[in-house]
């Protein structure tokens, strides 16, 4: 197939999902269509995905994307991540890498120009995330340049089942246990080294619109935002608007927690310097370094804001340094932050209503905000050693093993746990959060740019702005705003962060410019609808219905107190004008009509029969 | 119709407020620690309030300085808004990321140092109604 650029030129089926977690999820069906396999069976492929922006100079658009069935919920599963590793991958002349079986021992795989080679890991077994990627790294060299690694730690290989990926220390493929995944697979790392320059259509327009939104980006009071304060930024103003989820979503504010724990306490305590991804002017990553005191930290990547909000606030835990070295931990383990923090959090409720005692911690006083608790709570889930093996279930599976109402205290989707931002702040949300393919996510559709202000997006009919705490509109908004974002952050993907500067035709342009493709804007959204409905039809093909388009009964209880004290989305109205909008039959399930208007017939088939 | 008839109303409102605030033994001193010269002018009517938290303070009992009207100092941080933007949004019912991408306010001036002051700021938001009541205008609290 003749490309005008921005791929590697050997896949075949880009114009319709445009790259990135759109051809993986194309690829994935296949995998499923063929037959039956479980999360971390040698069948199940590991997909790791670039879009077509990634490997160019222009601003945000290193992330990519790994894919798989998910240990963590039993669904399809993806993960976003930012750094290096996409764009090495593009220079070693692949757009993406497919991984299935299992190796006979512990292997790493080596991708270069034009070769690939597994490599033994049993000297790696074992080791961190951290000691990986530095040992790797130096071990391939690419002239000057050190290779990128892609790394699981101890939790994957332990089989925690929400085991993260790792590059360049600070950037994770967390959510939905990818790293359970490629643990499973007897793979350690996947390192890669190249030398190719990725291929650009237009050179005059891709001069234009990088010009164009290097500009946005410097207007931008976010992207300003971003790099004063790195991903912390949203703390603040989230405090005001009822954002930040407190001690396990139960309580509105909590001002001593805010002062320990915002963006300035952070700047002062913990940041010693600031990092970035693959040709990004934005910055927003942090050093940070401890070396006093109980919690010491190395110099290295710091916690971002998922982090210090789920392990903080989520855990009502306001020693800040706590958190560092419990993100430290998590990284060096493996771990997806977000399910982490949740799943404490969630243990903590449990404790204090009796229904885990010490007896099953070992001795651990699992008590609200007990910060050594906290730390070593990650260290067991990292060695799946005494209480971590419950711990490294999840919440959703851990309510299922402790019973008895403890199901009361979960947020999450799918058995996904809700990433930090409170629905009940911003109702649309609760809607992505619902009806999100992989379960509660936040970064594939843009609703958190719509409701929170930080951008709105006329050219596709969402200009704002939008009352947060009003579910009126909000099915069409969130429908619209999944689309974009299926194509421009999953697919495409542009770091969510950046999106919130860009255009609807920024995102076009770029796009055109590097691949000269020639998509218009209504395309690119039937593209992102596409891709939403072949994640759906996936999600259905594995177990999922729409039963579970809901959100829990903590995540709907109305707060007496903060920003979003009182408010509770109406989930039964915006279901109803979303199935609609989308074109799902009333139990949520894509019709026959839909899926033929979509291209997507054959996946009619593989939904009749749940695998 | 405007919640300021006047400048002399907007002072009343939020020059009382921005005392206040500066007495309040809890935000006080934190807003004090800021180390920035903050301006606001206000539209419709026409007044300005710079907000001193750099310079030695000379009224007892204050932890920064407020001047009402023409000032001299630099300003580190320039806010425009109308009055209306100023009255809703010590009410704590602007959404200030909205307002500022969408110029309702336009600021000059490092903004991620205004962004970090909101956690301080908050509970003036609880005390701005508190104060309209005092001064016989619960008509203005929405
Ligand atoms: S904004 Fe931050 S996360 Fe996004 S690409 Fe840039 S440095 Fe990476």
């Amino acid at each position: 197939m003749d490309l005008g650029g921005g791929y590697a030129g050997r896949m075949l089926r880009v114009q319709r999902f445009v790259g990135g977690c759109g051809v993986a999820a194309g690829l994935f069906a296949d995998h499923v269509a063929a037959g039956r396999f479980g999360p971390t069976d040698p069948a199940n492929p590991l997909i790791v995905m670039t879009g077509p922006l990634c490997g160019t100079s222009l601003p945000a658009v290193a992330r990519f994307t790994v894919s798989s069935r998910s240990p963590l919920t039993g669904l399809w599963g993806e993960s976003n991540v930012g750094g290096y590793f996409g764009a090495e991958l593009k220079f070693a002349g692949l757009d993406g890498i497919v991984i299935v079986g299992r190796a006979a021992a512990p292997a790493y795989l080596f991708v270069h120009d034009g070769g690939a080679e597994l490599e033994p890991a049993g000297d790696l077994w074992g080791k961190d995330a951290y000691e990986v990627c530095d040992l790797l790294a130096a071990r391939h060299r690419c002239d000057t340049k050190p290779a990128q690694v892609f790394t699981i730690g101890p939790a994957g290989e332990r089989g925690a089942l929400y085991a993260a990926i790792v590059n360049r220390k600070h950037h994770v493929a967390g959510r939905t246990g990818m790293g359970t995944v490629m643990g499973s697979k007897n793979l350690k790392a996947v390192v890669v080294s190249g030398r190719a320059a990725v291929p650009i259509a237009d050179k005059r327009l891709f001069e234009e619109v990088k010009k164009r939104v290097l500009q946005k980006m410097r207007d931008s009071i976010v992207i300003e935002s971003l790099r004063e304060a790195g991903t912390l930024a949203v703390m603040d103003p989230g405090i005001l608007m009822g954002d930040v989820p407190i001690k396990n979503w139960q309580v509105g504010e909590w001002d001593a927690g805010y002062e320990a724990l915002c963006s300035t306490s952070y700047g002062n305590r913990l940041q010693v310097g600031r990092k970035t991804c693959f040709a990004c002017p934005v910055v927003c990553k942090r050093e940070v370094e401890v070396t006093e005191g109980r919690f010491k930290v190395a110099r290295g990547a710091g916690p971002e804001y998922e982090t210090v909000a789920s392990r903080g606030m989520l855990c009502f835990n306001s020693d800040l340094e706590a958190v560092a070295r419990a993100s430290e931990l998590a990284n060096r383990y493996g771990l997806d932050t977000i399910t982490l923090g949740a799943t404490i959090a969630f243990a903590m409720e449990c404790f204090e209503h009796g229904l885990i005692t010490t007896e099953q911690t070992g001795g651990l006083d699992l008590t609200w905000g007990n910060a050594e608790t906290i730390v070593r709570c990650v260290e067991l889930t990292g060695e799946q050693e005494g209480f971590g093996k419950l711990l490294g279930l999840g919440s959703a599976r851990m309510a299922d093993a402790i019973g008895r109402g403890a199901h009361d205290f979960l947020a999450c989707v799918r058995k996904l746990e809700a990433p930090m931002h409170d629905p009940r702040a911003a109702h649309g949300m609760g809607l992505a959060y619902a009806t999100g393919p992989r379960g509660a996510c936040h970064v594939s559709s843009l609703n958190m740019a719509l409701e929170h202000g930080m951008n709105s997006y006329p050219e596709i009919g969402l200009d704002g702005p939008f009352e947060e705490r009003s579910s009126q509109g909000k099915a069409r908004l969130t429908k619209l705003a999944q689309d974009l974002g299926q194509v421009a952050l999953t697919s495409a993907s542009v770091c969510q962060h950046a999106a919130s500067a860009f255009g609807a035709s920024d995102l076009r342009d770029m796009l055109d410019a590097v691949t000269g493709v020639g998509w218009t804007l209504p395309e690119l959204m039937e593209c992102g609808e596409r891709i939403w409905m072949l994640k759906r039809a996936l999600s259905h093909a594995l177990g999922s219905t729409g039963a579970d388009d809901r959100l829990t009964r903590r995540m709907l209880t109305a707060l007496s107190s903060g920003g979003a004290s009182g408010s509770v989305p109406d989930m039964e109205l915006m279901l109803g004008e979303y199935y609609e909008l989308r074109g799902l039959d009333r139990s949520g399930r894509p019709t026959r009509e839909t899926l033929d208007r979509l291209g997507l017939a054959d996946l009619a088939g593989i939904m009749e029969e749940p695998r | 119709m405007a919640y300021f008839a006047d400048t002399e109303a907007l002072y009343k409102c939020l020059g009382t407020l921005f005392d206040r605030v500066a007495q309040d033994g809890e935000i006080g001193p934190k807003l004090g620690a800021a180390g920035m010269v903050i301006r606001f002018v206000y539209t419709e009517p026409d007044a300005q309030i710079t907000v001193d938290t750099k310079s030695k303070v000379e009224k007892e009992g204050f932890h920064f300085t407020n001047t009402y009207g023409p000032c001299d100092l630099v300003p580190d941080v320039l806010m425009t808004m109308k009055g209306d933007v100023g009255h809703t949004f010590w009410l704590g019912k602007v959404n200030l990321i909205n307002a500022l991408t969408r110029r309702q306010i336009v600021a000059e001036g490092p903004i991620p140092k205004i962004l970090k002051l909101l956690p301080i700021i908050k509970p003036t938001y609880k005390l701005y109604p508190e104060i309209l009541k005092e001064l016989g205008l619960a008509n203005l609290i929405i």
